[in-house]
């Protein structure tokens, strides 16, 4: 299953390249992690709890040390180059990380003089449009109000990577569709890309050009996102379609009293009699991300 | 880097009111009593320490600070610095309002000019050891595991003014305090070695500064988080 990218990319217009990317943790390991992303497309990292999404993110921003593999960002070595790799790149974690005891100003008056290119016309605009009052301590924000601050520090500064992980847990599903908004809009000037990593995968089947899917510290594939919907089939029959044959086309498969389930990636194999009693239809990037995870978990890679 | 300076002094903006309200409070410590003023400083910037520490451990703060533009040999020297400027602040204060009481003849104010330079060359020390033990162990083992090893650096050092005192035995002269340890050894130091001895001390401490700070860049360097 696990496969590389493979769309050949022109290296000028990387954004952000991954190779061979390993670290070892005493009861995880990220192994072999690699993927690209270019200037102007947004690149969905999906996966499972703990499947190593947050620590790739954190490896690419010199949170963690790597042990293992080579990672570019904008061309540049992320550990030789960081200051210079940091000036443009925005970000937003799951959790705020500002000091809470400050205000937004107070914060932003600590953090705006150590970009080189912060925007405060920008940042004032950010705030009236996402109704931030700069004198609210960031303590008594709401958790979405907390990620929009967050999300207002990342996009004033002329970043050109912007990198979300996990932004919109925990988060209602208005605030969560104006935030793919607002990053709908950024997508429209081609020198920025996005890395989003979330678990709630229907956020990126609207906004998500390119889809790396990890799984127990592991690349199961990075592809774009049409490839991947288009790769796999939700099929749906009555039990007695089934035999030991068929069975072995499906990735994963759910039997119940009134019929079964499953995912496969090699539709063509099943004979067009048999598609005709049961209904294919195209799947979610979460019912591929359960049924792939599921395989994992029983021990098939 | 000046603005992680100013990060740590805003976080404890309410803390600092506090510090500054006892130094003033106990007024004219540095002519009555260069003990207790010394004493006052070295608690002053252990418990500013602790609280900008505790913040950046509270909002796990380094997470954000670690993916600013700002590399990580930086943070650390702002920590070092944010010390020294703790240092300076409650410097600022105890000394001028000192110096005032002193000018108005405060009754019951004794010392003399010389005795506060050879306090001020011993506490300087003191506090240089105290930063260099301190934070490399803070880098090292984080800010709940390390608290113990600041508590116990503090209580070392306490520990070997008194010792110091003991061992000297020598009369405090014209400097009364209930910290005869610290006292003494001014005295001494005061009365036998003059402006030398002083230098030494701003070197040793200086040199252990360097020497902490290098060590702390290396852990620093090599941290996860």
């Amino acid at each position: 299953m696990s496969e590389t990218d493979p769309v050949r990319r022109n290296s000028s217009s990387l954004i952000l390249e991954i190779q061979g990317l390993g670290k070892y943790f005493s009861e995880f390991e990220l192994s072999d992690v690699t993927f690209s992303l270019e200037k102007g497309y947004v690149m969905g990292l999906i996966g499972p709890n703990g499947s190593g999404k947050t620590t790739t993110i954190k490896l690419i921003m010199n949170l963690l040390k790597k042990d293992r593999g080579e990672i570019k960002v904008f061309g540049l070595d992320h550990v030789k180059d960081e200051k210079e790799i940091k000036n443009k790149i925005g970000f937003v974690y799951d959790e705020n990380h500002y000091y809470g005891v400050l205000t937004i100003e107070q914060m932003k008056k600590i953090v705006a003089p150590m970009y080189q290119y912060w925007d405060e016309h920008l940042f004032q605009k950010y705030l009236k449009e996402f109704d931030l009052n700069p004198k609210q301590k960031i303590d008594k924000l709401s958790k979405g109000m907390k990620t929009k601050f967050s999300l207002a520090m990342a996009l004033s500064h002329q970043a050109e990577l912007i990198i979300l992980d996990e932004p919109t847990s925990g988060l209602d599903p208005v605030f969560r569709n104006e935030l793919l908004e607002i990053l709908y809009f950024l997508m429209q000037d081609e020198n920025k890309a996005i890395l989003f990593s979330t678990h709630i995968t229907s956020d990126l089947e609207r906004i998500a050009d390119y889809i790396t899917f990890i799984n127990q510290g592991r690349v199961v594939f990075t592809s774009e996102k049409d490839q991947v919907l288009e790769r796999f089939s939700l099929v749906k029959g009555p039990n007695y379609l089934l035999d030991s044959s068929l069975e072995k086309q499906f990735i994963g498969l759910r039997k119940s009293s009134v019929g079964f389930e499953g995912l496969t990636a090699d539709l063509e194999v099943i004979s067009p009699a048999m598609k005709e009693k049961m209904i294919v239809e195209r799947p979610t990037l979460d019912e591929i991300m359960i049924y792939l995870v599921n395989r994992t978990r029983m021990g098939v890679r | 880097m000046w603005r992680i300076i100013l990060k740590d002094l805003m976080v404890q903006k309410s803390n600092i009111f506090i510090i500054i309200f006892l130094c003033i409070s106990i007024s004219g410590t540095m002519y009555r009593s260069p003990g207790i003023a010394g004493v006052q400083l070295l608690l002053g910037v252990y418990f500013m320490l602790i609280y900008a520490n505790s913040y950046d451990f509270k909002y796990n703060g380094e997470i954000m600070i670690n993916s600013l533009p700002i590399n990580r040999k930086e943070i650390v020297l702002a920590k070092y610095l944010s010390a020294i400027v703790y240092a300076l602040i409650i410097m600022v204060i105890i000394i001028p309002e000192s110096m005032i009481l002193y000018l108005f003849n405060f009754p019951g104010l004794t010392g003399s000019i010389q005795a506060i330079v050879s306090f001020l060359g011993i506490v300087v020390l003191l506090l240089s050891i105290y930063i260099s033990i301190y934070l490399p162990l803070y880098y090292r083992l984080g800010y709940m595991r390390s608290r113990w090893g600041n508590f116990i650096s503090m209580f070392v050092i306490f520990g070997l003014i008194g010792a110091m005192g003991q061992l000297i035995k020598i009369p405090a002269g014209e400097l009364k305090t209930t910290n005869q340890g610290l006292e003494q050894l001014t005295a001494v130091l005061n009365g036998y070695a003059g402006p030398v001895i002083y230098l030494m001390m701003l070197v040793v401490g200086m040199v252990l500064l360097v020497l902490s700070f290098k060590v702390s860049v290396r852990i620093y360097k090599n941290k996860d988080f």
